[in-house]
């Protein structure tokens, strides 16, 4: 883990105390994702065009967080890489706040829109990606297959999802996937951050068909004590297990 | 006579003056506008979906300053967490023309254009 991974853990947590609720669990299984979108350089440039200074810069990149709970990880990403984020955060994600692209209050639209700006990007004939954070749950339900099929179908080669696989189970997504006729890239490691940028990397240059980055993420990543455990899944940590996060990760 | 037959050339006349329309058909199993697909292809999305993921991906478009307009879906509301974005759904009404629905289309916000349908 790097220096950077650990200070945005940090934030991250202190976002969710300063909310009042949160997921901290998946917030942490995300976190590396997100960082690695926005800070992965690969020949000294980005791998995810942004800028700070002009949240809406037309050339710009699209992340669309569909795994909603993971806002606090974003947050932290947003507030590293410079862009002025209001004092009031809000729970859900809010095409108001600066960086962040789509309004979302349910689960599993978050995909839905992202493909629909990749058919606008597609349309425009624009030289932009779209990337679509993910969880594994929102894969139960049907309308998440039905944009597989649908981004397939359009050959969408500027869409990429990133699917946060935080739970045991299904092993059979990669098969699933290729059958719509995407391609899939599997991540060993999925807090790495080399391994997420070459990942990224791959899928920006993939043509006439959809990406899907397969992370198998683990809840609580990088605190020790709460790492896969159920129990700190959804919790505030206290003042005491803060202070030993921040001996951990400082 | 088809009762589509006319909308899809009102929809291919109209696709010139507006340059960001895109349609996107929910028709199942073929697609309602062989003359508009055949004019403008990149311009069109066959989504035989449910409607509320056709309404999410339209807002997907319509955030990059498209103008979707939606075709054959069952709905009278545009159920959008981001109502400000430019969505409309085409339902066919008697008592509206031609010069209602082109206004309808400039319209800010998500919305229902009514049409009148072909006897």
């Amino acid at each position: 883990m790097n220096e950077r991974q650990k200070a945005l853990r940090l934030k991250a947590l202190e976002i969710i105390r300063s909310l009042g609720k949160g997921h901290s669990g998946r917030v942490l299984s995300a976190i590396d994702l997100i960082e690695g979108l926005y800070f992965g350089r690969e020949n000294g440039r980005n791998i995810f065009y942004y800028d700070a200074d002009k949240p809406q810069w037309t050339e710009r990149d699209l992340f669309v967080l569909s795994k909603w709970e993971a806002l606090p990880a974003l947050y932290a990403v947003l507030s590293y890489a410079g862009y002025k984020l209001p004092e009031n955060l809000s729970y859900f994600p809010d095409r108001k706040t600066p960086g962040i692209e789509v309004t979302l209050n349910k689960s599993a639209y978050g995909i839905c829109v992202a493909l629909g700006m990749a058919k606008a990007v597609q349309i425009g004939r624009l030289n932009r990606h779209v990337f679509c954070l993910a969880a594994d749950y929102e894969f139960d339900f049907g309308k998440a297959w039905e944009v597989v099929q649908v981004a397939a179908q359009e050959k969408l080669d500027r869409l990429c999802i990133i699917l946060d696989a935080n739970r045991f189970g299904d092993a059979r997504i990669q098969e699933k996937f290729e059958a719509f006729g995407w391609r899939v890239i599997k991540l060993r490691d999925a807090h790495d951050h080399d391994e997420i940028v070459y990942a990224y990397m791959r899928a920006r240059l993939t043509l006439r068909k959809p990406t899907l980055i397969w992370a198998s993420t683990k809840k609580s990543a990088g605190i020790p004590f709460a790492e896969r455990k159920p129990e700190y899944d959804d919790v505030l940590f206290s003042d005491t297990e803060m202070e030993e996060i921040k001996k951990i990760l400082i | 006579m088809n009762a589509f037959v006319n909308l899809d050339f009102i929809l291919s006349k109209l696709a010139l003056k507006f340059k960001q329309l895109v349609l996107i058909d929910t028709n199942f199993p073929s697609p309602l506008l062989p003359n508009f697909v055949s004019l403008y292809p990149h311009r069109y999305l066959f989504m035989p979906c449910h409607d509320a993921i056709v309404l999410e991906t339209a807002a997907g478009i319509a955030s990059l300053g498209n103008l979707p307009l939606v075709i054959g879906a069952n709905v009278d509301i545009v159920d959008i967490a981001d109502p400000t974005l430019n969505i409309k759904i085409l339902q066919h009404d008697k008592s509206c023309d031609l010069a209602s629905f082109e206004k309808a289309l400039y319209c800010f916000g998500a919305g229902v254009v009514l049409l009148p349908k072909e006897e």
